[in-house]
């Protein structure tokens, strides 16, 4: 009579164990398939022109531009760069003179990182 | 030498005998073109003095595999690098390579802290013009930094404004 008792409570628990993983299993799968396909989901369409109400420090408005491929290479570098020039000097100006309008004086550098 | 180290921003109130002393500790290195100096993560073990030629501080940047060193700081004949090997953790934040041909002389940490025990004068002057050193780059990064963060500010508000909703929350008005 016990090792009946031990052999349903051992068969109750494989079974049970058995069930949980299947059920886990399941449960990352979807997981998996609903993150893959988050990440196929077709881009935002890219931001339209800034509206006019809000001041804004850096950003001016422009005409949307057809999207180009964003190549790495040495003309792009050397633009960065010029960007980081004309940024050092109006920052040095700052670290001179800390003011707010130090702070934010603009470049009319032509790069935007955003 | 010693005129050229006295020309160099980092002895600056030493007397010329305090120059001499301290040259007796360097080593005179020479890099070409496009040679790094150090680093970025190298143990920081000396601190340099551009002699001649000019040094680029550079940055890693990534994009779609592709990694360039970026330059974003330019350094010239008679200003110091490398002070990270004076302050903990002695690891070098960016890297640094010669543009041209250049010369720097090296100031090796550990004589640097024995001349700094036997002398006092030389530590403080030279503590000092790392400090301003120090300083000038914390403020200098630190604007840069709130200035790139005003921009990406002003683009969030912008592309929510364009969709109707409250920068911020995320929230239609």
């Amino acid at each position: 009579m016990e090792a009946t008792i031990v052999l349903v409570l051992v068969l109750g628990l494989l079974f049970g164990g058995m069930t949980l993983m299947l059920a886990s299993g399941f449960v990352s799968t979807e997981r998996e398939r609903a993150r893959q396909a988050e990440e196929r989901r077709p881009a935002e369409a890219s931001p339209p022109a800034v509206p006019a109400s809000a001041p804004l420090l850096f950003l001016s408005p422009r005409p949307a531009v057809p999207e180009m491929r964003f190549v790495f290479d040495d003309v792009l570098i050397s633009r960065l760069e010029d960007h980081v020039r004309l940024e050092q000097a109006v920052v040095a100006h700052f670290v001179d003179q800390p003011s707010i309008d130090t702070l934010y004086h603009q470049t009319g550098s032509s790069f935007h990182i955003h | 030498m010693s005129e050229e180290l006295s020309k160099t921003d980092l002895v600056q109130g030493l007397s010329a005998d305090r120059v001499r002393r301290l040259e007796t500790f360097c080593r005179l290195r020479r890099l070409r073109n496009g040679e790094y100096l150090f680093l970025l993560g190298d143990t920081a073990q000396y601190l340099s003095v551009v002699v001649e030629g000019r040094i680029d501080l550079c940055f890693p940047m990534h994009y779609g595999g592709t990694v360039k060193d970026v330059t974003i700081e330019s350094v010239g004949s008679g200003q110091t690098v490398g002070w990270s090997a004076l302050v903990k953790p002695y690891r070098f934040t960016l890297s640094a390579r010669a543009v041209e041909p250049a010369q720097v002389m090296d100031f090796g940490r550990h004589d640097l802290l024995q001349m700094f025990d036997s002398d006092p004068e030389i530590g403080r002057v030279l503590m000092s013009r790392i400090s301003e050193i120090a300083s000038i780059r914390l403020a200098t990064f630190q604007a840069l930094w709130v200035r790139e963060l005003q921009r990406s500010l002003e683009a969030e508000a912008s592309g929510l404004a364009a969709l109707g909703r409250q920068p911020g929350t995320g929230v239609k008005p």
